[in-house]
C-alpha cells in the first residue's frame, strides 16, 4: 500500500512538471502568435523601406562610391541619429560622414528644411531632391 | 528565389560534407543525420562567409569565378565525406532511450505547436521589418551592403572618415549575407531574412536532436519547445542580430564535447566542437571570450578528471578544427579592424574599485533574469521548479557537462565584468545589451539543463 502511494506521488510529481513546463511553453507560445497578430496591425510599412524610396533619387545622383558628408548634426537627438544611421544604410556603399567638411553634402530633414538652415548662407543647395532631401554645397572654401 | 535556395543549399551541403568527414561516429549515419545536418546548418554558413571573405581579399568581387570556386570546393569535399563513409563502418547500433509511446506523441505534439507558432511569429516580425532592427541596417546589413555593392572599393567599409560602427566585429554574418547577394546579384531582404530564419530554427534543431542522441526523445522535444517558445529568441532571430547565430555556435561546440564524451572514438568531433567555437569568434567579439572560458574549462576539468595525457589527446583536434577560423579572425582583426571601442583601459582600475557599479550591473541582471524571454511566467524559476521535481542524472555528460557549465558562467561572469569596466554608460549598456546577452548562452543552458536532469521516463522508474 504505502509502495503504491509512494508510487503514485512520484507519478503525480512527475507528470505535473512536466505539464507545468510544457504547458508555460504552450502559453506563451500562444501569446507569442496573439502578441505578432496585432503588432502586424499596428504596423505600417517599415521605416527602412521607406528610407530607401527617399534616398533613391539621392543615389542617382551621387557617385557610387566615395565619401559624401551629411548634415544636420546626429548627435542633436535620438530622432535625428536614427536618420543619420537609416541614411546611411541607404546610401551605402557610399561612405557617409557626420561631419559637413567635405562636398557634396546630403542634407536630411525628414519634415522639412528649416528656414534657418536654408538662408545661413553656410550651404548652396544644388537640388532638392524631394521628400527633405537636399543636395548641397559649402558655401566658401 | 531560386538562387538564395541555392546560395543557401550549397553552403548547406559544405557543412554536411566536412560534418560528415568529421562526424561523431558512434550510430549508424541514419539516426546521426537530423543532428549533423542542423549542426551543418551553421558549419555551412560560416565555412562558406570565410570562404568568400578570403576570395574577396585575394581575387575582389567576381561572382561567377566565385561560384565556380565554392562548387568545385564542394565536389571535393563531398567526395571526400563519401569515401569516408564507405571507408568508416558503425561502431554501435542505434540505441536511443525508450520512451513511452503516450508520452512522446504527446510531447511531439506540444512541440510542433511550438513550432508552428514560432514560424508564424518570425515570419510576421520578418514581415513588419524585413531589414531586421537598428542594429540589422544599422550595423551588420550595412556592412554586407559595402561588401557586395562596394566591388572593387569593399575596403570602404573599414574607412576611418565615416562613422561605421563596430569595425572591428568580425564578419561572419555581414559576409553570409553578401555572399548570398552575390549569388542573388540583388541585395534582397530576402536573403538576411532566410539567414536568420536558419541559424534560429536550427539552433532549436540542434537542441532536440542532440538530446534526442544523449538522453530520449522525450527531453529533447521538452527542451527544443522551451526554447521555441521563447518571444525574445524568435524575436532577436527576426532581428537579423549576430546574437542568435552566436547562440547556435556556443551551442554546437558543447554538444559537440558531449557528443564526444559519449563514445570518444577519434577525433571528428573534438575538431568539429573547435570549428564551431572558432566560428564562434568569428560571428562576434564575445565568441573570444567563450573560446577562452571553454580552454581553461577543458583545462581545469579534464586534466583533473581524466590527466594530462588524455588532456593532451583531446586538445589538438580541438585546436585543429578552431585554426581555420581563428586564423582568418586574426587576419581580419591585424588587417582591417585592429582597434576595438570596447576596450578602454582609462580609468579601468577605477572603474573595478567603484562597488556601486558593481550593485548596479548585479540588479540589472537579477532583474533581467527574473523577466527573461518575454514568458508570461518567468522562466529561471520554471526551470529551477522542474529540475527539482524530476531530479538529476550522474551518467550522461558527467565531465562535458562540467566543461560546458563552467564555460557558461565563466563567460557569464566574463560579461559581467565587461559591465563594471564599460568606459560607455553603463544603465544604456545595460538597456540595450543585457537580454541579448543572456539569449547568447539561452540555448546553450538549456541544453545542460536538459542533459544533467533525470528525462520523465527516468524519473517514474
Amino acid at each position: 500500500m504505502t509502495c503504491f502511494h509512494s508510487a503514485l506521488a512520484v507519478r503525480l510529481r512527475v507528470i505535473s512538471a512536466v505539464i507545468l513546463l510544457v504547458g508555460a511553453a504552450l502559453f506563451s507560445s500562444y501569446g507569442l502568435v496573439k502578441g505578432t497578430n496585432s503588432s502586424s496591425h499596428r504596423r505600417g510599412s517599415d521605416e527602412v523601406t521607406a528610407y530607401e524610396a527617399r534616398f533613391a533619387p539621392a543615389r542617382q545622383v551621387l557617385p557610387q562610391y566615395g565619401i559624401v558628408c551629411y548634415v544636420p548634426d546626429y548627435t542633436s537627438s535620438d530622432a535625428a541619429k536614427k536618420d543619420f544611421f537609416l541614411a546611411r544604410y541607404a546610401l551605402a556603399p557610399l561612405v557617409v560622414r557626420n561631419v559637413p567638411d567635405c562636398d557634396p553634402l546630403i542634407g536630411d530633414f525628414p519634415d522639412g528644411a528649416p528656414a534657418s538652415f536654408l538662408s545661413g548662407g553656410q550651404y548652396l543647395v544644388l537640388r532638392d531632391l524631394g521628400h527633405g532631401v537636399l543636395l548641397l554645397k559649402r558655401n566658401g572654401p | 528565389m531560386m538562387l538564395l535556395v541555392i546560395s543557401l543549399l550549397i553552403a548547406f551541403a559544405m557543412g554536411l560534407a566536412i560534418a560528415g568527414i568529421l562526424r561523431p561516429q558512434f550510430h549508424q549515419l541514419r539516426p546521426e543525420l537530423p543532428l549533423l545536418a542542423f549542426l551543418s546548418v551553421g558549419l555551412g554558413l560560416g565555412v562558406s562567409s570565410l570562404w568568400f571573405f578570403l576570395w574577396l581579399v585575394i581575387f575582389g568581387p567576381h561572382r561567377s569565378a566565385f561560384i565556380i570556386s565554392e562548387t568545385g570546393i564542394l565536389a571535393i569535399l563531398g567526395a571526400l565525406a563519401y569515401a569516408h563513409a564507405r571507408r568508416n563502418r558503425s561502431l554501435l547500433p542505434p540505441i536511443l532511450p525508450a520512451t513511452h509511446a503516450r508520452w512522446r506523441d504527446l510531447l511531439a505534439l506540444a512541440f510542433v505547436v511550438a513550432l508552428v507558432a514560432a514560424a508564424l511569429a518570425f515570419s510576421r516580425y520578418s514581415t513588419v521589418a524585413p531589414h531586421g532592427s537598428w542594429d540589422a541596417w544599422g550595423a551588420w546589413n550595412l556592412r554586407a551592403r559595402f561588401l557586395y555593392l562596394g566591388g572593387t572599393h569593399w575596403r570602404d567599409v573599414f574607412s576611418p572618415l565615416g562613422t561605421m560602427p563596430h569595425r572591428d566585429y568580425p564578419l561572419l554574418l555581414s559576409a553570409t549575407v553578401a555572399r548570398c547577394w552575390t549569388y542573388l546579384e540583388s541585395d534582397t531582404p530576402r536573403a538576411p531574412i532566410a539567414i536568420a530564419f536558419l541559424f534560429t530554427f536550427a539552433a532549436a534543431g540542434v537542441l532536440l536532436c542532440s538530446l534526442a542522441l544523449l538522453r530520449s526523445r522525450s527531453q529533447g522535444l521538452i527542451a527544443a519547445t522551451v526554447l521555441l517558445a521563447t518571444p525574445f529568441f524568435l524575436l532577436l532571430g527576426s532581428a537579423q542580430y549576430a546574437d542568435v547565430p552566436l547562440a547556435f555556435f556556443f551551442l554546437s561546440t558543447i554538444v559537440l564535447l558531449c557528443l564526444h564524451e559519449h563514445l570518444p572514438t577519434g577525433n571528428g568531433t573534438l575538431a568539429l566542437a573547435g570549428a564551431m567555437a572558432g566560428l564562434a569568434v568569428w560571428t562576434k567579439n564575445e565568441g573570444a571570450l567563450f573560446l577562452l572560458c571553454l580552454l581553461a574549462s577543458h583545462f581545469a576539468i579534464t586534466v583533473r578528471g581524466r590527466g594530462r595525457k588524455p588532456y593532451g589527446r583531446e586538445l589538438l583536434p580541438l585546436i585543429a578544427g578552431l585554426l581555420p577560423p581563428l586564423a582568418m579572425v586574426a587576419f581580419f582583426k591585424l588587417h582591417f579592424a585592429s582597434h576595438t571601442e570596447f576596450v578602454d583601459i582609462h580609468g579601468l582600475s577605477h572603474r573595478l574599485r567603484d562597488i556601486s557599479r558593481y550593485k548596479v550591473v548585479v540588479s540589472a541582471i537579477g532583474g533581467g533574469l527574473l523577466h527573461f524571454g518575454g514568458w508570461p511566467l518567468s522562466i529561471p524559476p520554471l526551470l529551477i521548479a522542474y529540475v527539482l521535481l524530476l531530479g538529476t542524472q550522474k551518467q550522461e555528460g558527467r565531465l562535458a557537462g562540467k566543461i560546458g557549465l563552467a564555460t557558461l558562467a565563466l563567460t557569464a561572469c566574463g560579461y559581467f565584468f565587461i559591465y563594471v569596466t564599460t568606459q560607455f554608460p553603463m544603465q544604456w549598456l545595460l538597456l540595450t545589451s543585457l537580454p541579448r546577452l543572456c539569449i547568447q548562452l539561452y540555448p546553450s543552458a538549456i541544453f545542460l539543463i536538459f542533459l544533467l536532469a533525470r528525462t520523465p521516463a527516468e524519473a517514474l522508474g
